[in-house]
Order: structure tokens, then C-alpha cells, then sequence
């Protein structure tokens, strides 16, 4: 009787067992794992109408449906599951993980703004060490995509204070000269207007521009001196018809000139936020891997 | 003998823990999960999901061949969207959703910019409930820009049901506009241009344009004129500048036409674009 009693025990157990897996959830995870984003994303959407009770594996569902959204770049919709796996989550510190993935997203999707609110919830809470880490870390990476380098500055601070190594402490001191240098280094849009209002071509020099400078410089100084030279000349009929066109160029000249600072200012953003990506990416902190279910 | 309640309950727990995951993918199951994707505006999703409950129901197929055509038109895939009313219209026996089926391969060609083939839809129909098909002909004709058809079609519509009674009001407002709107002449603004270049620009509201013009024809001319008035035919000057004279002042007369047909373009556009959405047929 004892070994039809263990038999019958051991039966409950794997079949219990199977019966807490389910078909539906387990199916989707497989499909996410073959990189069938879609169809996975249909089988957790199946799980959560169908189980709108199971909290405990609810969050699980929009967490990895978040995910599969995120790798087939549909960030709205990323968006929408990963909040919903946070607020249907009782762990605390899955959330502030799921937090951390959700501001990653929110930084790919462009909306840098929202990332920084939703990492400072965590630097503000008591979350876990390594998680306040990342916060920090991402939170700087936002800043810098917002080109708000004062924040940035003072957000990797905080987080190198968190790295006793002196390499980490080295590549802080990279980080922060050019941090600091960057607000030196922009160019201004009102002192080119007023260089290529004196001088035809100054303004896009002052840019770096060297090209469209001396292109401006010669197409104006033509202009401007055949309109001279006729009136000098007294033909003052011919001397108008060129100034006319000569005025077209003119004007032109000091937008150029604009241009050229606006993009030199956009290029001196991206290439100072790529040399601090580099300088940064090798301490990025790794996530803690309690996401295994 | 009292073991057996034991092994019973052993038995019985996981059966009842098993019973517990719903049977995700039997057809009613199937159906209601399409549905709610469909409420969720996830379309093409619902578009899947009703094609397997096709595959696997039974029951009448035409009500979902429908549904599959409207997630294929709310997601904007407008060639499936035709494909699946047009087999609804050809399957169903039932009328009133062969006519819904029939308005949707209309709108949805309608939605495609396909205005012709929407039209030539609603003409071919036989129904007694005209309404709903006028109203979206004259969208059709407002849309090629048709404001006197679009008003006698609009015109036609009589008891109007309480989904409609807001639209057709505006629709003949946005008609009247069109029909009423002030349009630049293009051989009006030719003609301005030929006496006094630049004037066309200024007629059709380009006035920086147009200054420009005269100054730029005018001073060609008036230096072609001085070349010739100075050596004759043998001026170069003269030749020169009435060559880019000639070129200025007729790509001018070119110009301000064009001004003129942007111009009721980008009018006509204004009033297109306010034109208020219809609102969707149930069948």
C-alpha cells in the first residue's frame, strides 16, 4: 500500500508541476527565443486576455511581450507593456529592473525627457546598489542625448563615485574635461550673421566652413565688385541689373552662415556625446540577472 | 481503508490544477481573443486570429470574412481589405451585409484615393438605402475637387438617419466653398506678366516674387534697349541682354500661371482637408 501511495504522490507532483507551466506561455517564450517577434507578441497577448487573474505570471507576459516589441523596434508599444509589467509586478526590485529596461527604451525611442523621470524615480528610492548604478549611468547617457551636459557632469559623478577601481576613476576625469569644455566650445549664431554681414563668407569660416566661406566670398566680392566697377564707370543701369542678383547672393550669404553654425553645433554635440559613449560604455553596468523565469 | 480518500485526492488535485489553463485555442476562445485584439486596435493581429477561427469553425464564415476586411481597412492594407469584402459580397445571402460589405469596397477605395472605382461601385448598386452610398459619392467628388456634383448628389439626400444628419450639412457647406471659392485666373496672371512682368506674381499674392521680376526683366530690357540704342544691330550688349530678357519675361508669363494654379490648388487643399470624417457604417 506504502509504494501505490508514493507512486500516486510522485504522479501529483509532475502533473502539478506541468499544470503550474502553461501551454500558452511556455509557447511564447519559445517563439521569442527563435526571434519570432510577432507571433510571440499574439501568444502573450493570448496569455494575458485568457488569465487576466494570474497576477504572478501576468507581469512576466507584458514584461517579455515589452521586450519583443522592443527588438522589432516598436517603442510604443514597448512602452505600454513594459509600464504594464512594472505596475502588475510585486516584486520591488524586478520593477525597478523593469524600470531601468523601460528608460532604455524610452531613450531609444527619442523620448529622453520620460527616461530621465522614470530613472530618477529609482535613484531617489531605495532600490539595490547595482540598480541605482544603472539608473545613474542611463540617466547621464539621457542627459547627454538632451545635450543637457551640466546634468550629465553631475549624474556620471555620482555614478564613478560608485567605482573605487583607478582606471574607472581616469576615465571619469576624460569625461568630465569634455563635459566641461563642450559649453565653451559652442559657436554663435549671431556673432556669423554679423561676420558675414561685414565680410561675405567670414561667418561660414568662423563655422569651420571653410568651403562655403570662400565659395561666398568670391560669388559676393564678384558681385559686389562688378556693381562698383559699372557705377564707377557710370553705367548705373547695368551696375542695378547686377546688384539686384548680387543682393540675392548677399543675403543667402549670411543664412549660409547660419547654417553653418547650426551645423556645426549639432556635429560638435554628436561627436562629444560619441567620444563620452566610448569613454563610458566599458563601465556600463551589467544587469543582474534575476529576470531568468 | 482510510488510505483510498488520500490517493483520491492525489488523483483528482492536478486534474483540477490542469482544469485550471483555459483552452486557448478552441474556436469560441479563438473568436473572443480576435475580438478583443480588434477592440484593442491591434488589426492585422485580429485579421490572423479571425482566419483561424475560420479554419477551424463551422459556423457562418461571412460575418468574419467581413471583420477580417474592416482590420485590413482600419490597418490601412487597402488590396486586402477589397479582397475580403468582395468575398463577403459574393458568399453571403444576406442582404443587408452584402450591401455593408459592398459600401466598404467602396470606402475603402475611397481611402485609397481611388475615387473612380469607388464612384463606379456606388453606380453599379441596386439598393433602396441610397444615403449612406451617396454621401460617401460626394466625398468621392469633393475629393476630385467636383464641388457642383458633389452639392447635386448631396442635394438628393433625403430622410436623413440620425448618424448622417451632422455630416451632410458640412459636406454641402465644404461644396458651397468649393463651387463659391475665389480662383486666380492662370491667363488672367499671363496677361498681367505680358503688360507689366512681375504684376501676375503680385496678382496671385507673391508680392516679393514679383517685385523681383520687374526689376530683374526690367533691367535686362532697359539695358538691351540702351546696347541698341548706342551701336544699332551690332551691339553686343544689346543682343546679350535682350536674349536674357526674352528668357526672363517669357519664363515669367510661365511662372505667374503657374503661380495662378498653385495658388486655387493650395485653396482648394484648405477646404479638402476640413472636410470631416464619415462616420463608420454598421450594417
Amino acid at each position: 500500500m506504502k509504494y501505490v501511495i508514493l507512486i500516486a504522490f510522485i504522479i501529483t507532483v509532475i502533473q502539478a508541476y506541468s499544470a503550474l507551466s502553461d501551454t500558452c506561455l511556455e509557447m511564447a517564450d519559445y517563439l521569442i527565443n527563435e526571434g519570432e517577434y510577432e507571433d510571440a507578441i499574439t501568444e502573450y497577448k493570448r496569455f494575458i486576455f485568457f488569465n487576466k487573474e494570474k497576477q504572478e505570471s501576468l507581469d512576466y507576459a507584458y514584461y517579455k511581450m515589452g521586450l519583443a516589441y522592443r527588438s522589432i523596434r516598436r517603442w510604443h508599444e514597448s512602452i505600454r507593456a513594459l509600464r504594464a509589467s512594472i505596475h502588475t509586478s510585486q516584486d520591488q526590485d524586478l520593477s525597478q529592473q523593469r524600470r531601468i529596461i523601460l528608460s532604455t527604451t524610452l531613450i531609444a525611442s527619442g523620448d529622453c525627457n520620460l527616461a530621465n523621470i522614470e530613472l530618477m524615480r529609482i535613484i531617489r528610492s531605495n532600490a539595490r546598489t547595482q540598480t541605482k548604478k544603472q539608473a545613474l549611468y542611463f540617466s547621464g547617457v539621457s542627459s547627454l542625448y538632451m545635450q543637457d551636459w551640466f546634468s550629465a557632469r553631475r549624474l556620471f559623478r555620482d555614478f564613478y563615485d560608485f567605482l573605487p577601481r583607478q582606471d574607472s576613476k581616469e576615465r571619469f576625469k576624460v569625461v568630465d574635461s569634455i563635459l566641461t569644455q563642450i559649453p565653451d566650445s559652442y559657436k554663435s549664431i549671431r556673432k556669423a550673421k554679423v561676420m558675414s554681414i561685414i565680410l561675405p563668407g567670414l561667418g561660414q569660416i568662423y563655422a569651420n566652413d571653410w568651403r562655403n566661406g570662400i565659395n561666398a566670398f568670391i560669388i559676393n566680392s564678384l558681385g559686389i565688385g562688378m556693381t562698383g566697377y559699372y557705377f564707377h564707370k557710370g553705367k548705373t543701369k547695368t551696375a542695378f541689373l547686377i546688384s539686384v542678383f548680387a543682393l540675392r547672393f548677399y543675403v543667402g550669404n549670411v543664412y549660409g552662415a547660419v547654417t553653418s553654425v547650426e551645423n556645426y553645433n549639432i556635429n560638435l554635440e554628436r561627436q562629444n556625446t560619441n567620444r563620452i559613449l566610448k569613454v563610458i560604455g566599458m563601465d556600463e553596468p551589467g544587469f543582474v540577472d534575476n529576470e531568468s523565469e | 481503508m482510510k488510505i483510498y480518500p488520500v490517493i483520491l485526492i492525489f488523483i483528482i488535485l492536478p486534474l483540477i490544477l490542469n482544469a485550471a489553463e483555459p483552452d486557448y485555442y478552441s474556436p469560441e476562445n479563438m473568436l473572443s481573443f480576435a475580438d478583443h485584439l480588434y477592440d484593442d486596435e491591434d488589426y492585422l493581429r485580429a485579421a490572423e486570429e479571425y482566419k483561424r477561427y475560420i479554419f477551424l469553425s463551422t459556423d457562418d464564415k461571412n460575418n468574419i470574412l467581413y471583420k477580417i476586411g474592416l482590420c485590413y481597412r482600419l490597418a490601412s492594407k487597402n488590396d486586402l481589405a477589397v479582397e475580403y469584402f468582395r468575398k463577403t459580397a459574393d458568399n453571403t445571402t444576406n442582404d443587408r451585409l452584402k450591401h455593408a460589405a459592398v459600401y466598404q469596397t467602396a470606402y475603402t477605395y475611397f481611402l485609397a484615393e481611388e475615387y473612380d472605382k469607388s464612384i463606379t461601385i456606388i453606380d453599379n448598386l441596386d439598393v433602396k438605402e441610397k444615403n449612406w452610398f451617396y454621401t460617401l459619392k460626394s466625398l468621392n467628388y469633393l475629393h476630385q475637387r467636383k464641388w457642383y456634383k458633389a452639392r447635386d448628389i448631396l442635394d438628393q439626400i433625403k430622410n436623413l438617419d440620425e448618424r448622417l444628419i451632422y455630416i451632410i450639412p458640412e459636406l454641402k457647406a465644404k461644396s458651397t466653398a468649393g463651387i463659391n471659392m475665389k480662383r486666380k485666373k492662370p491667363i488672367l496672371a499671363a496677361l498681367f506678366s505680358a503688360v507689366l512682368p512681375g504684376s501676375g506674381k503680385i496678382y496671385c499674392g507673391e508680392i516679393v516674387d514679383g517685385l523681383y521680376s520687374f526689376a530683374v526683366v526690367g533691367l535686362s530690357g532697359l539695358l538691351a534697349w540702351d546696347g541698341f540704342r548706342k551701336n544699332d544691330v551690332n551691339s553686343i550688349q544689346g543682343w546679350i541682354f535682350g536674349s536674357l530678357s526674352v528668357v526672363f519675361y517669357s519664363g515669367n508669363i510661365y511662372g505667374s500661371a503657374l503661380s495662378a494654379r498653385v495658388y486655387n490648388y493650395s485653396k482648394e487643399n484648405d477646404i479638402i482637408n476640413s472636410i470631416p470624417k464619415l462616420p463608420e457604417f454598421l450594417p
